[in-house]
């Protein structure tokens, strides 16, 4: 089921690869497709400009895979989902060195015996660079986060509850908020990269059943879940800056 | 929490919409110091890749936008049309467009579809000239009309879909785009193949100069239809 993400996971990869072992040497002059032009509104937001210790202004996309560990908690159950696959695309706009507003998500795939489960965390949030301590930790970071999560439950098993009012997937949307660590580091290349850690708490509000007709998804229940069931992630990520 | 990304949404749009403004010649400073040659590194027939031009005017940045928008008028119409005959109406299209929500589509639709849609607006703007953030800055228009003005004919905007499309888009077309050229640049028939597969886009001419000329005269109206390489 999950073949497309692989696949798009994969072309990704490739690409990242292609731009992580392409020598210095080579890259010099900067091709004149790879360039950027600036603009009054994107100050040095060039991506040589932008430095672990040191954030250009301007928009930036950062992107980046790893896995998540989930724990599904409720009233009546505690169920540990195990590890899952995670991919995490944020559109900022970072407003001075140390500072930026974030647009985020965060795609993750659970499997729990024979069910599927795909969440998106669709956060707004803050991202904020660390000053320097006692070590040179100019690349530390930290994000503040909430937002709303679709969660999306494929249940394996025909005898499921889902299955069995002829639904195939039940979807519940809740708030979230969680809080991040991380750190930016630079290439000789001149790549930015990083590295982050998130922890997440959802809470899971409302609950629809869906079938597809005709590639529409008709909802055959819908209403507030009882138990008060809650979801709490812990993902590790790597990526890039794009630009 | 609702009201919150909607307002979140809309100063997404504000300050992309800023970054797409910046496309007036005046605002965009010359960046490259070296002529286009067949001897650049990147100036090698066929072109690798689409090259950034600053001098994009504001005509052309209209003319970009409305071809993308009528292809998404097509492709929804050719695409949905049993959608739309069974669920579509004048009355969705009046007043879907101040109700966004999520979405409850499969991972199919918001994933892989709109991935591939949204990574097609950025190569098409790529395509045309425009540098990467502003590839990125217009895929984001283009999806924000396709959701608000388009595909409300049939449902509601959709959140996941405001954002998925020209963020994800965007990553995939990065790595299409850098791929294709990886391709381009093994100089084989095969790899100029895969690299024009990747990003088909770099097929069609940088700058097209189109010029319709109307000449009706008593016994004839002709229409002459010029495309300048």
């Amino acid at each position: 089921m999950t073949l497309g993400f692989h696949l798009i996971s994969i072309l990704m990869a490739a690409a990242v690869t292609l731009a992580v072992s392409t020598p210095a040497a080579a890259q010099a002059p900067v091709p004149r497709d790879l360039q950027i032009a600036e603009s009054p509104f994107m100050p040095n937001s060039k991506p040589e400009a932008f430095r672990p210790g040191h954030w250009s202004e301007g928009l930036h996309l950062l992107t980046g895979f790893g896995i998540n560990a989930a724990v599904f908690n409720s009233e009546t159950a505690h169920i540990n989902a195990g590890l899952g696959s995670n991919f995490k695309a944020d559109i900022g706009w970072y407003i001075n060195d140390r500072l930026a507003i974030e647009v985020g998500s965060a795609v993750k795939f659970n499997r729990y015996e024979k069910d599927l489960l795909w969440d998106t965390l669709f956060t707004l949030g803050v991202r904020y660079r660390f000053r320097s301590l006692v070590f040179n930790t100019d690349g530390a970071f930290a994000r503040l986060f909430a937002g709303e999560s679709p969660t999306v439950l494929y249940p394996g098993d025909s005898n499921n509850p889902i299955r069995a009012v002829g639904a195939s997937r039940a979807q519940f949307n809740g708030p979230l908020a969680g809080l991040g660590f991380g750190y930016f580091f630079k290439t000789q290349a001149g790549l930015n990269w990083f590295i982050e850690t998130d922890a997440a708490y959802q809470w899971l509000r409302f609950s629809d059943t869906i079938v597809d007709q005709n590639d529409v998804p008709i909802v055959l229940q819908s209403g507030e879940v009882g138990g008060s069931p809650k979801i709490f992630t812990l993902a590790f990520n790597i990526g890039l800056v794009l630009f | 929490m609702r009201k919150s990304i909607l307002s979140l949404f809309f100063l997404v749009a504000v300050f992309v919409g800023a970054v797409a403004r910046a496309e007036s010649p005046a605002d965009a400073p010359e960046v490259f110091e070296e002529p286009f040659t067949a001897e650049h590194p990147s100036g090698t027939w066929p072109p690798v890749g689409p090259a950034a031009n600053p001098h994009v005017n504001p005509g052309e940045v209209a003319f970009n936008f409305g071809v993308v928008y009528t292809a998404a008028w097509a492709f929804y119409l050719v695409q949905q049309n049993k959608t739309i005959l069974d669920h579509g109406s004048f009355e969705n299209w009046a007043t879907h467009w101040y109700q966004p929500h999520f979405d409850n589509d499969s991972f199919e639709y918001n994933l892989f579809k709109h991935t591939a849609v949204g990574s097609m607006y950025y190569q098409f703007y790529r395509s045309r000239g425009y540098d990467v953030k502003r590839a990125f800055a217009w895929s984001f228009l283009s999806s924000l009309a396709f959701e608000f003005t388009i595909e409300t004919v049939t449902e509601q905007p959709s959140f996941q879909d405001i954002y998925q499309t020209p963020v994800y888009g965007t990553i995939l077309g990065i790595g299409l785009e850098k791929l294709s050229q990886a391709c381009h640049r093994t100089e084989t028939a095969i790899g100029h193949v895969c690299g024009y597969l990747l990003d088909p886009f770099t097929l069609i001419p940088r700058t097209p100069k189109f010029a319709l000329t109307p000449s009706i005269s008593r016994d004839r109206w002709v229409a002459d239809l010029r495309w300048e390489f």
